[in-house]
């Protein structure tokens, strides 16, 4: 199904743009999207000196540095930050993508009173920023006495996550052929097992584009950390990124070093998930 | 034993009434075919024997018990869907074998089992490929073999050859025949196609608008109609139907009379006569069809040896015996003739 739209959407191109047009726009996207990132990395590398003077250059013999990484890694809790923020991510996308399909499931599966209704008023959770109640968020978590805990992250995190996730995890599976779940019914199977074993693997590809939505946020919020948990031993990356960076003096070095190992993480749990993407569609073909 | 009794069984989705009160009655071990024009409720009809749609009214029992609240796994039924809902991340043995490990049968028991299927149908070099990487033949034959697995009381088919081209279609049918000879399970099975419907039946359903037409052996329904539906239905090419006050047959009963393109030869002398002009003349080799159009205006189809000199644009006149028209009435029910 994915390969036909794809086929078909090429072909179209085709015409117009020829193969070369189309990979020309694409190479210039990238160039554009990946620009930044690569600033990032390799101004990391080098002397303060050397980021000023010529920000645009690679590091080369004279200005190869990694004083920023040492600063970084030396100065501060790194490793507890980057603990922190992983932990908090995993978490709140575990528990996201296992409560969403699951809800997402209920919604497409089951008549029920009430469904629709549910439905909207989750899909409302899409278009309010979550931001707009950080006061009474703050006062709820201080009331649970959850302040300064990664528990707290991780529940604003979910409930930021959720909506999103339901409605597009709800739309993929209202897709799945009814066949499929009522000849897994009429052969006795459970509920239970027709959702973990033909459900989930059927929705893999759409689970796998959730989680990279759900995750790259989280990863990068400021927000939160900074109102619920600025503790010490609770900063998550983002946050503690935030010391090196000074009402007068920014010390460039040891913030793009930071930038630069926080990409990692994220890059080891994107390429996980778009491995499953790429396996999701090529395995499509259901019918 | 899997008898299967339909009594008035009705179907509405919200005020819409589908099914409107069907009684059916299927022996252990019959092959049993509903047939039906599409959207007639043939689909429906299954699927509430399945337990996959609520019965909204009536009693529905197989081997002798209520099931009409039992849930489909309850039933001891198999059913093979259209799109044969092969479970597409699954190798065929894990199709096979998915609803048997929920039965808790042991291993040795699950692999002897799908083994036996896969030998039956000729899956066994298949087992370990994906439904992706099967033709539609052999996917047809995966589907029934997650069926036979489970050795169910009933197999319910819903038009499984529809998905498959012509050749295969005819194929799969013999073998589905030859499966019923050998399992002896009961068994229901929905098509649109009369020729299927004909050729597989012990018993024939037809259905029109969620009603029985008629309930008959094959046979039955081609010699003996019981209404227009019935007899335009069953058999190809179509009955042709005559208003019977243009022939020798007008009488104050009959207003319909219908004769079988099979059963009209080129003659002068016969109880029915009817000349006209040949419009097109199909050769199919062993027979061949005319298209005629008689002197009132009426289009009439006629099965010829296949030798047949008629040529297009010739007048020739057709003629059949008494013994093998059909009378109907005013209501389009079956009569006899004066
Ligand atoms: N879920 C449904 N809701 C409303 N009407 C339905 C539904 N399913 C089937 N129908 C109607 O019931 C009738 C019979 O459908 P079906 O049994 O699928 O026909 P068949 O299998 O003979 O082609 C059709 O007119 C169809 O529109
Ligand atoms: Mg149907």
């Amino acid at each position: 199904m994915h390969m036909s739209i794809l086929t078909s959407a090429s072909r179209k191109i085709n015409k117009p743009l020829g193969k070369l047009g189309v990979h020309t726009i694409l190479l210039c996207y990238m160039i554009i999207a990946l620009w930044p990132i690569f600033l990032v990395i390799s101004n990391a590398f080098k002397s303060r000196k050397a980021i000023f003077r010529d920000p645009m250059a690679l590091p080369d013999v004279d200005s190869f540095s990694i004083v920023g990484f040492e600063k970084v890694l030396a100065r501060s809790n790194f490793d507890l930050y980057f603990l922190n923020s992983f932990t908090v991510m995993t978490v709140s996308l575990a528990i996201t993508l296992v409560a969403g399909a699951m809800a997402a499931w209920a919604l497409s599966e089951y008549k029920f009173r009430g469904n629709t209704l549910l439905g909207l008023y989750l899909a409302i959770g899409i278009m309010v920023p979550i931001r707009l109640g950080s006061v009474s968020i703050l006062k709820l978590i201080v009331d649970l006495d959850l302040t300064n805990t990664l528990t707290a992250l991780i529940l604003v995190y979910v409930a930021q996550s959720l909506p999103l996730t339901i409605f597009i995890l709800n739309e993929f599976m209202s897709q799945i052929p009814k066949d499929l779940k009522e000849a897994a019914r009429c052969d006795g199977v459970s509920e239970y097992r027709i959702f973990f074993q033909i459900i989930l693997p059927l929705t893999r590809p759409a689970i796998a584009t959730v989680g990279i939505f759900t995750m790259v946020p989280v990863w990068n919020d400021l927000w939160f950390p900074l109102i619920l948990a600025p503790g010490e031993s609770t900063r998550t990356v983002t946050l503690g990124v935030q010391q090196f960076v000074g009402q007068y003096v920014t010390d460039w070095n040891a913030v793009l070093a930071s930038l630069t190992l926080a990409i990692i993480p994220i890059m080891i749990v994107y390429l996980i998930f778009s491995r499953q993407l790429i396996r999701g569609i090529t395995s499509g073909a259901v019918k | 034993m899997a008898n299967i009794k339909l009594d008035a069984i009705q179907k509405s989705y919200g005020t819409i009434e589908v099914i409107h009160g069907v009684d059916i009655d299927i022996k252990d071990g019959e092959f049993c075919v509903f047939v039906g024009p599409s959207g007639c409720g043939k689909s429906t009809l299954l699927r509430m024997i399945a337990g996959l749609e609520e019965i909204t009214s009536g009693e529905m029992k197989i081997g002798g018990n209520r099931v009409n609240e039992l849930p489909p796994a309850d039933r001891g039924i198999a059913m093979v869907f259209q799109s044969y809902a092969l479970y597409p991340h699954m190798s065929v043995y894990k199709n096979m074998a998915f609803g048997l490990s929920i039965k808790k049968f042991s291993k040795t028991d699950v692999k002897k089992r799908v083994h036996e299927a896969a030998e039956i149908l000729q899956l066994t070099d298949l087992l370990t490929r994906k439904p992706a990487q099967l033709s539609g033949g052999q996917r047809q034959r995966v589907a029934i073999g997650r069926a036979i697995v489970r050795d169910p009381e009933v197999f319910l088919f819903d038009e499984p050859l529809s998905n498959l081209d012509a050749a295969l279609r005819v194929q799969t049918r013999i073998e589905i025949a030859k499966l019923h000879t050998k399992l002896k399970n009961t068994v229901i099975y929905v098509t649109h196609d009369q020729v299927e419907a004909m050729t597989l039946a012990d018993k024939i359903v037809v259905l029109n608008d969620g009603r029985v037409e008629q309930i008959g052996s094959p046979l039955d329904l081609y010699d003996k109609p019981q209404n227009l539906f019935v007899a335009g239905f069953i058999g190809s090419p179509k009955m042709n139907f005559l208003k019977a006050s243009q022939t020798e047959f007008s009488s104050a009963s009959v207003e319909t009379i219908g004769v079988r393109p099979e059963h009209l030869r080129q003659t002068t002398e016969a109880d029915l006569l009817l000349t006209g002009t040949a419009d097109v003349v199909e050769r199919l080799g062993d027979v061949s069809y005319v298209y005629l159009t008689t002197t009132d205006g009426t289009n009439i189809i006629i099965a010829t040896p296949g030798a047949s000199k008629v040529e297009p644009g010739d007048t020739v006149t057709f003629g059949a015996d008494k013994q093998s028209l059909h009378f109907f009435n005013a209501d389009g029910i079956r009569c006899e003739g004066d």
